[in-house]
């Protein structure tokens, strides 16, 4: 991971110099946990293109701006966690699936028995509390360490790791991991 | 060391967080324990679920708009060199705007009265998800968790500096950090960095929130979130509440409190109307209603439907919305 921060921040630098092939790399390495967090916001994969994309701008704009303080993926996770309230707040609402079709997770495996897992977890996702989902992503999706993803949702790192713990022990069981497999 | 904790230092290592030495010893206690390695076998695979990708085509469209992007402020720069504050990468006597990024900005002036629908609460919902998964093994393997209830909730600001919240307590467990107001309990959400909103304030509260000393007055106003949530101006600045909710029936109940929580880590109790009951059962106060699709009953008052509130009963599950609470706990429509 440590390496990844120094390539990131390697990235970055290049990137606010004007470099587009390395700012084309970050969007690459990045873009997945943005759209995930985006999908699992709306439950919509238009509004989640529309935020991944807003967001990437919104980086774009705002490289010279990056201090390094924290590393890109917490900056990155704020960036994202924002375009989506924002989005929120001036009237894109979260939908709610009303069939099979629209929780098709897209761009999955073509693999049944991994789209069909992917499709249960993301309909499991959806009955987290917003807080939880928050929490889980930012640790499962953009790799944030509890105290880097506290210090973006505004709460101490013990309640972040209360919260993605409440929210594994319930994907579990509403995914029914803990049974053996096959049992 | 109880498989509850010990999961939670595995769901820890497992994110890579530190985890002090005697809880990795303790750990050894549990190696052989089928729930855990159960419960660790279900973390991998867990994340050996994919995400969802991203659509084709969408990393093109990212770096179309971009490119649109530069040549916009490229453009920009050569009308205008040296005077255009543009934002964006470094280009020679261009002068910057660092956007807004660097915090949270929920809070804009709503003076216009902008609406926003539905909610950022904290719910659990109680529906069902088709073939229910094994919740009856999940209740079984709490059982041992009945006694001193483990305060894996809310980060109650006593130990993140220490073992990162997961240090269990002796019963009963410390509440998570809740305030009330008008006997509604909401858990904090994301600080607000815009503190000029002109919203109109509706109350105040007597709180410590986190810290040692007497409980202060702290300002509400009114959310811009029609979700039931609340501002508080705190020691830390404006901060979103969200209601502590939990749904059955697909409507939305919120926690209450007969007591005004005046510290984070207070358990809220019974409103005084009523009466605690005297036996595990509810009664005499309460009847036992329904069950929702997790197992958890739900009491209703003696008389009174409960889509008008209902009880939940002392030391749920601590991934209830009530926590693990050791108080009965009582459920109200939320107002909105």
């Amino acid at each position: 991971m440590s390496e990844r921060v120094r390539d990131d921040a390697s990235l970055v630098e290049t990137s606010a110099a004007g470099d587009m092939s390395a700012f084309e790399s970050l969007v690459r390495q990045h873009a997945g946990a943005v759209y995930a967090h985006a999908y699992r916001f709306f439950g919509d994969g238009g509004l989640a293109e529309d935020a991944t994309q807003e967001v990437w701008l919104k980086v774009f704009r705002s490289l010279d701006g990056f201090d390094n303080r924290s590393s890109f993926s917490t900056w990155l996770f704020r960036v994202t966690r924002n375009v989506c309230l924002d989005m929120f707040r001036t009237g894109r609402r979260v939908a709610t699936p009303a069939d099979q079709v629209l929780l098709e997770a897209p761009g999955t495996s073509d693999t049944a028995s991994e789209a069909g897992c992917s499709v249960d977890l993301e309909r499991a996702m959806r009955e987290l509390s917003p807080e939880d989902r928050e929490a889980f992503n930012a640790v499962a999706l953009f790799g944030l360490s509890y105290v880097d993803a506290g210090s973006v949702l505004g709460v101490p790192a013990g309640t972040v790791k209360s919260r993605v713990f409440r929210a594994r022990r319930s994907l579990i069981a509403l995914l029914s991991l803990d049974a053996k497999e096959g049992a | 060391m109880r498989c509850i904790r010990n999961q939670a230092t595995l769901c820890a290592s497992h994110d890579g967080d530190h985890v002090p030495a005697h809880e990795l010893n303790e750990q050894g206690e549990h190696r052989d324990c089928r729930e855990c390695v159960a419960f660790s076998d279900a973390l991998d695979r867990i994340d050996a679920i994919p995400a969802p990708a991203l659509p084709d085509g969408l990393l093109d469209r990212i770096m179309a708009a971009v490119a649109l992007e530069r040549e916009a402020l490229d453009a920009a720069e050569h009308a205008h060199p040296q005077t255009h504050a543009a934002s964006g990468p470094s280009t020679p006597g261009v002068t910057r705007l660092v956007d807004w990024v660097s915090g949270p900005r929920m809070w804009r002036g709503i003076a216009a009265g902008a609406t926003v629908a539905a909610s950022l609460v904290a719910v659990l919902v109680i529906g069902s998800l088709g073939s229910r998964p094994q919740t009856a093994d999940l209740e079984t393997s709490e059982a041992e968790t009945s006694g001193p209830a483990m305060s894996l909730t809310y980060g109650s600001g006593r130990s993140s500096t220490k073992d990162d919240g997961a240090a269990s307590v002796q019963a009963p467990a410390k509440a998570p950090d809740y305030v009330s107001f008008q006997e509604r309990v909401f858990v904090p959400g994301s600080l607000l960095a815009d503190s000029t909103a002109a919203t109109p304030s509706i109350g105040s509260i007597m709180s410590a929130f986190g810290n040692a000393g007497s409980a202060v007055e702290a300002t509400v106003y009114r959310s811009p979130l029609t979700d039931g949530s609340i501002v508080v101006r705190g020691p830390d600045g404006y901060r979103l509440y969200s209601p502590v909710v939990r749904m059955l029936n697909s409507v939305r109940f919120q926690l209450t409190t007969g007591i005004p929580i005046e510290r984070f880590g207070t358990w809220p109790t019974l409103p005084a109307r009523f009466a605690p009951p005297t036996a595990a059962d509810g009664s005499p106060t309460f009847v036992p209603a329904v069950k929702d699709s997790l197992g958890v009953q739900v009491y209703a008052s003696a008389g009174q439907p409960v889509s008008m509130g209902f009880a939940i009963a002392p030391r749920s599950n601590v991934t209830d919305p009530a926590g693990g609470n050791p108080n009965w706990t009582w459920w109200a429509p939320l107002s909105q």
